[in-house]
């Protein structure tokens, strides 16, 4: 699903803040607001700005048909609502539904609900913001000198350069059998290390779960690069190069993968757009949540150390298939293997 | 089959011919279009009078099915490289019967008639009434083409007998134009080589879209400037093809090319520019050449706010 200034159209936005109701200081009374904000040209762009930047970084979500989130059929109703009649009642019933689920963990907030058009069909963002305070320049004459003051703002919610904050997207798509079929994207579902906070926007607020569990997403993501680098890099040192790179990505600490960021970051330039086309066209997730659980026996390495100084490196997969090791007397063990040379090196 | 058999027979089939001619037509006008290339392609059945005299001329026995150009297209090229790049095209869209390259069959010190012929059939016809049916296509370029325009209309070949001096006069003007031809050719190729030319070409391009979406001046200076700092973002094998692709994409994007131009003329200095249109395009097709050479001469919040505004974000 693409979004971009043309296809998005702001209809309406409201705001509601929703501080944890388990917070141990300050305010932790819901605020609700009774009616939809106001919005200037400028307002509505950055807005509709961060709608786009959202469903780019975002990850493809359905409803968990387990879900005790009230979220999902209040999501349906602002979908199917034609003209927004009863979106500042389901917009606080969503407010409601933050403010009861969210635990002593996760920080309070601000809920932006934005009733938008894509295209022509019917779409809702859900944005979880923070409230920041903030210092803005203001130029001024001083004794007829020109100078920079500085004035301290409360209460700033959104910056240009904002890119990172929890954002539910849904689109109407096509009904089906009488029931709306709805296309829905969450960025950022886990950036933390604590997964109950990780899950709490994804799963328990907006009762959702990932349309391709990590697992199959990373296996997917690893296939389709290896066959990539096989079938387009011809050089043999970049070929190593690029699968060494993918394997370091698949190992490292790093939660998600992002194939625009791969192709950046560790293919070579002639590569690159090639690369990022090449996994379009074979529906590759554009972010993947990682998880390598069904391809660790292809990318880990096992290293037998022998007494001599001698070591056998390998994956799991091509020591198994290639390697054969036989106890021989007095605890020693014989290792055969049959393969070519490509290189030594001392 | 006698004259007046062929006569009638052609008299039913001859709009079925030119049916297939004007698709033939077509398919070679679409594949010249992405190819970057502009000739001159018209198509024709054949003329009656022309057929019975050829059939009458040649005596055949099956003078209908001897005859292969009931079916005519004529390409006609600007420059002797397109004659190339129209023959591939014409091969790979396609089935050959026959090529007959009339220019290898004159000697080095001869002028002459010049102009490459296909005998070619649809790869995959559409309609069952072009199956079996051929088509002879004439590749040549406009010099050529005007040499044998004119040959015909002097009654160069036909049966008249020309005095020495006229026939001279006109081989002389036969190798004026194959002269002309090639400097014309050298010249195009030497413009390739004057600075600015290719951000002039590129911004003829660009400026031919640009007036879809706005009635508005723009500033050539930021535009030259601009398409002279990005221009490597378009690799030379792709710039011949550029035009075309440049069409698709306007009539892919039109309605988020206006909305860009709408709502960020006030805050992005591209975005009122021709040259948006091709920083668009890049994003789609090449966002990393694009973004590499941005860096080196613009902010890149100007890149990174029509990234967004795109849909492609980086």
């Amino acid at each position: 699903m693409r979004l971009n200034a043309g296809s998005v159209s702001i209809k309406k936005l409201i705001i509601h803040e929703v501080p944890n109701k388990r917070g141990i200081s300050g305010n932790t009374a819901l605020v609700l607001s009774e009616r939809e904000s106001i919005l200037d040209k400028d307002s509505m762009r950055i807005f509709q700005e961060k709608i786009i930047l959202a469903s780019s970084g975002a990850f493809s979500v359905q409803f968990d048909e387990t879900t005790e989130s009230k979220a999902p059929p209040l999501i349906r109703s602002i979908l199917k609502d034609k003209n927004q009649e009863s979106f500042i009642k389901y917009s606080a019933q969503l407010a409601n539904e933050l403010y009861e689920t969210q635990t002593g963990q996760v920080s309070g907030g601000i809920l932006v609900v934005i009733a938008f058009t894509n295209d022509t069909k019917n779409a809702v963002a859900i944005l979880k913001l923070e409230k920041e305070d903030g210092v803005r320049l203001l130029q001024d004459q001083v004794e007829g000198k020109t100078t920079f003051n500085l004035d301290y703002v409360k209460n700033l919610l959104i910056t240009k350069k904002t890119r990172v904050f929890k954002t539910g997207i849904f689109v109407a798509d096509k009904v089906v059998e009488g029931k709306l079929e709805i296309v829905g994207y969450v960025t950022d579902p886990q950036n933390t290390s604590n997964t109950d906070v990780a899950d709490f926007f994804l799963a328990k607020f907006l009762g959702c779960k990932l349309t391709i569990v990590p697992e199959v997403a990373t296996r997917i993501f690893f296939e389709a690069t290896n066959t990539f680098i096989n079938n387009f890099i011809t050089e043999p040192d970049e070929k190593i190069k690029a699968y060494s790179h993918l394997v370091s990505e698949l190992t490292n600490n790093k939660r998600k993968i992002s194939i625009p960021e791969f192709a950046e970051n560790y293919l070579d330039a002639k590569y690159q757009q090639k690369y990022v086309s090449t996994m379009k066209g074979a529906s590759v997730p554009r972010h993947i949540e990682k998880n390598t659980n069904l391809i660790d026996n292809k990318i880990k390495k096992i290293t037998y150390l022998f007494e001599s100084g001698i070591s056998l490196i390998g994956t799991n997969e091509v020591l198994s298939e290639k390697v054969v090791l036989k106890s021989q007397d007095k605890g020693t063990t014989k290792v055969e293997f049959v393969d070519k040379i490509t290189k030594i090196k001392s | 089959m006698n004259i007046s058999e062929l006569r009638e027979r052609w008299l039913s089939e001859k709009d079925q011919y030119k049916e297939f001619a004007n698709h033939v037509h077509e398919l070679i006008k679409a594949a010249c279009n992405q190819e970057g290339i502009n000739p001159k392609i018209s198509f024709r059945e054949k003329d009656l009078a022309s057929f019975i005299k050829k059939a009458i001329r040649k005596s055949y026995k099956d003078p209908y099915t001897r005859t292969v150009d009931k079916a005519g297209v004529r390409v006609v090229t600007n420059f002797p490289f397109e004659l190339t790049v129209v023959s591939n095209l014409i091969k790979q869209n396609f089935k050959i019967h026959e090529i007959d390259n009339k220019s290898e069959r004159l000697a080095l010190d001869k002028i002459g008639y010049k102009s490459i012929h296909f005998t070619v059939s649809l790869l995959d016809p559409e309609k069952s009434h072009f199956r079996n049916k051929k088509c002879e296509i004439q590749v040549r370029t406009l010099c050529q083409d005007l040499w044998s325009e004119m040959s015909h209309i002097l009654a160069y070949k036909s049966d008249i007998k020309l005095p020495n001096d006229i026939k001279r006069r006109i081989i002389c003007l036969g190798a004026l134009l194959e002269v002309a031809e090639n400097d014309f050719a050298d010249i195009e190729s030497r413009l390739k080589e004057l600075p600015e030319f290719y951000e002039l070409k590129l911004l003829d391009l660009l400026e031919q879209q640009y007036y879809q979406f706005v009635g508005a001046t723009f500033s050539k200076d930021l535009s030259r400037q601009v398409l002279r700092n990005l221009k490597l973002c378009l690799p030379e094998i792709e710039q011949q093809a550029y035009k075309y692709r440049l069409g698709e994409f306007c009539k892919d994007h039109g309605s988020v090319i206006k909305a860009i131009i709408a709502e960020y003329s006030d805050t992005n200095p591209f975005s009122s520019q021709p040259e948006l249109l091709f920083i668009l395009e890049r994003l789609e097709s090449d966002r990393f050449s694009l973004r590499r050479a941005w860096e080196s001469h613009y902010p890149f919040e100007y890149l990174e706010d029509l990234a967004i505004a795109f849909g492609e974000p980086y």
